[in-house]
């Protein structure tokens, strides 16, 4: 069995058991809108919108809201100097997120995700965290990665954990 | 005073020319790339220095994770091995590794190196042989012990070993007019790391010597039996590649210190192995199992030289050859990567982060490579023609991790820890030594979820007598090419049991005397020992 078809079925196992049945139902009753999107060069906008949905959830209670641009770009800017083997891994693994779970929540199946949905959202990371399947671990590390390291790279998320900054040198 | 760096050409930015010509071509700026540099050019040899990363200086260095991970490191510090088991800090930059490193500069073990003679057919490169090249780059580096008293992260080491009654020292440096800030990993922003950017790679650009950032050599020119050049793709500013084959290089010896992932894919993508098999074989990393306590009071683990105290009492714990032992030492904590550490998510992780501040580390270095069983990785090609690390942890590996976990905890709890949290996806955090015991000798010995790293690449070009068993020979001169060397730590035929640095710069110093002695150069009187 080839890798995509593997990592396809398995996610979709996942979705199936947040009830993704009837949100692909919903899903495809329902025309879609994007949010307006950044100019970046390896994300698009389906994956804008699932990195939205997860650094909130990835990164739990912060003192200041993420800046999602500001995540987003860093994620971007961070991909396009890691090598095409790496990039086609993460094209894949977005490609398939957004297929399914960006499309779920932007269907409206959690409407009030920042509440309800990020519980299930959450609940889904921790599956993947905990999956027998080396597949689905790489996949939670590798955005965890991602997503962990676009928020804690910025200073408004420093004096929370008592972190000074660099000192100033003259 | 400004330090100085004259012909200098970005092959991100400018149009190269299409043939250049010199007597010795240097591919990497580090540890070994920096030290042939120096010696070489003094030796009166028009040189050419090629590097992949680009050239950024101590006014670039800001001491912020965003930019220096992007700017600095392999893959924006996210190299890992090819089952992702092990990540991997690796510098890319004029400097390599020296420009980020920590700092820390020890002798190799003479156990090491008696090993390395008695196994590996390694012949000049004893203690006694190599002492005097230690003298003259301990003089060169200015290294010497850390005399400022150590930072709470590593005095918390040296507590937890005096409570115990293990042993434990203080870590010889390369700084001059260090200012205790912390930030060695980020690039030194007042030049007193004794790097290769700041020393040798200087001086020999300021001896004519010229140097091209952002190119990457694609392959070896080959004539016959002979080494006649490399030919160069030149990079963006990304690190991706630009043009490929944009020149050529006529050298008449070629010298390969790209490091020990990257030397030998050069010569992978120059088919060598159909003469070599062994190239890229017993990759050696030095694998790394981390430990994080939570102190009563705040550590501040960002501040202060990030290395200054380390214990050897397990690093032969079991002789030479039996099962592995390890050398403890502590990482600087900064956000970003402590952030990426623990592998979990929502108020789990914002929870532990909020603790940061009081955050300890310990770090074990594993010294693999020394037993049948302990055989290191394989270097390959992938489809892009791009380095990948094939390096599977197996049960040796997983015993030592865990002997070392077990040891790094309990110096935490007799330093005075609240909590101590193994660093694995499966560990909570744990109250006593008691409960932390059963925990670790629970924990699965996994890979990805017992989280390992490494700064340290070493072997895979390895020297030796016979070329049956080898790569390179005893002067790190490729066994079926004329005028090809390697000069760096992929020579080694195991990994050390310390931070590599110092021995690649001995090593390397004594190698590049004996190849400009050779190739009739003019030698400085200072390095005619």
């Amino acid at each position: 069995m080839n890798r995509r078809f593997f990592l396809k079925s398995v996610i979709g196992t996942s979705i199936t058991l947040l009830g993704g049945i009837t949100a692909f139902q919903w899903y495809q009753n329902n025309s879609l809108e994007y949010p307006e999107n950044l100019p970046t060069k390896f994300l698009n906008q389906d994956d804008q919108l699932l990195i939205t949905i997860l650094v909130p959830v990835m990164l739990g209670d912060l003192l200041h809201t993420p800046d999602l641009d500001t995540s987003i770009v860093n994620i971007d800017e961070t991909i396009i100097r890691l090598p095409l083997r790496t990039q086609a891994e993460l094209r894949e693994l977005f490609d398939l997120l957004g297929s399914s779970i960006g499309r779920l929540v932007l269907a409206g199946v959690w409407l009030n995700w920042q509440q309800a949905g990020a519980k299930q959202i959450s609940a889904f990371l921790t599956d993947w965290r905990e999956s027998n399947l080396s597949l689905l671990q790489q996949a939670y590390t590798g955005l965890h990665q991602l997503m962990i390291s676009s928020v804690y790279a910025e200073p408004k998320h420093w004096e929370a954990i008592g972190y000074p900054g660099p000192p100033k040198l003259f | 005073m400004t330090i100085q760096y004259p012909n200098t050409l970005d092959y991100s930015v400018d149009t190269p020319e299409q043939v250049i010509e010199c007597d010795v071509v240097i591919v990497g700026s580090g540890a070994g790339g920096g030290i042939a540099a120096e010696v070489l050019s003094r030796s009166g040899f028009k040189v050419l220095i090629i590097e992949e990363g680009p050239l950024k200086t101590s006014a670039d260095f800001k001491m912020k994770e965003k930019e220096a991970y992007a700017e600095l490191y392999q893959e924006v510090t996210g190299r890992q091995t090819a089952d992702k088991s092990i990540q991997i800090l690796q510098g890319r930059a004029v400097g390599g590794s020296t420009t980020v490193n920590w700092t820390s500069s020890f002798r190799t073990p003479k156990s090491t190196l008696e090993h390395w003679q008695k196994e590996h057919a390694v012949n000049g490169l004893s203690s006694t042989e190599l002492s005097p090249w230690f003298d003259w780059v301990e003089k060169r580096l200015n290294i010497s012990p850390w005399t400022t008293p150590p930072n709470t992260n590593n005095q918390l080491l040296a507590d937890g070993a005096r409570k115990l009654g293990w042993k434990y020292n203080v870590i010889p440096r390369n700084v001059k007019g260090c200012a205790n800030l912390g930030y060695c990993g980020m690039g030194c922003p007042i030049d007193a790391k004794q790097s290769m950017l700041v020393s040798c790679i200087p001086t020999a650009l300021n001896l004519g010597a010229k140097l091209i950032s952002r190119a990457r050599v694609e392959s070896l020119v080959i004539e016959g039996d002979k080494t006649v050049g490399v030919r160069l793709t030149s990079m963006n500013n990304l690190g991706q590649i630009k043009q490929k084959n944009i020149t050529t290089v006529k050298a008449k010896h070629t010298i390969l210190s790209a490091g020990a992932i990257g030397t030998p894919a050069i010569m992978l993508r120059s088919q060598l192995s159909t003469i070599n098999p062994l190239i890229g074989k017993r990759t050696f990393l030095h694998p790394v199992t981390i430990s994080m306590a939570e102190m009563p009071s705040k550590v501040n683990a960002f501040s202060g030289a990030p290395q200054s105290i380390y214990s050897d009492h397990f690093l032969w714990r079991d002789g030479v050859a039996g099962e592995l032992g390890y050398k403890i030492e502590v990482p600087p904590l900064h956000p970003l990567l402590v952030s990426t550490m623990l592998k979990r998510h929502d108020q789990q992780h914002s929870e532990q982060m909020k603790k940061f501040a009081n955050n300890q580390a310990n770090l074990a270095l594993l010294r693999d490579g020394f037993n049948e069983q302990s055989i290191g990785g394989s270097v390959m090609l992938d489809e892009y023609d791009y380095p990948q690390l094939n390096y599977s942890p197996n049960d040796m590996l997983w015993r030592g991790a865990k002997h070392a976990m077990l040891s790094m905890a309990e110096m935490q709890f007799a330093a005075g820890a609240k909590k101590v949290f193994p660093v694995h996806m499966d560990s909570l955090g744990y109250t006593s030594w008691n409960e932390t015991k059963t925990a670790i000798n629970n924990l699965p010995q996994e890979i990805l979820r017992w989280q390992l790293v490494s700064a340290h690449v070493m072997g895979g070009s390895a020297m030796g007598k016979d070329p049956q068993e080898s790569v390179c020979n005893n002067d790190g001169a490729f066994h079926q090419l004329q005028s090809l060397s390697v000069l760096d730590g992929s020579l080694f035929p195991t990994s050390l049991g310390v931070n590599p640095q110092l021995t690649i710069y001995a090593i390397i110093a004594k190698l590049s005397i004996k190849l400009a002695e050779n190739l009739g150069g003019k030698l400085p009187v200072d390095l005619a020992i």
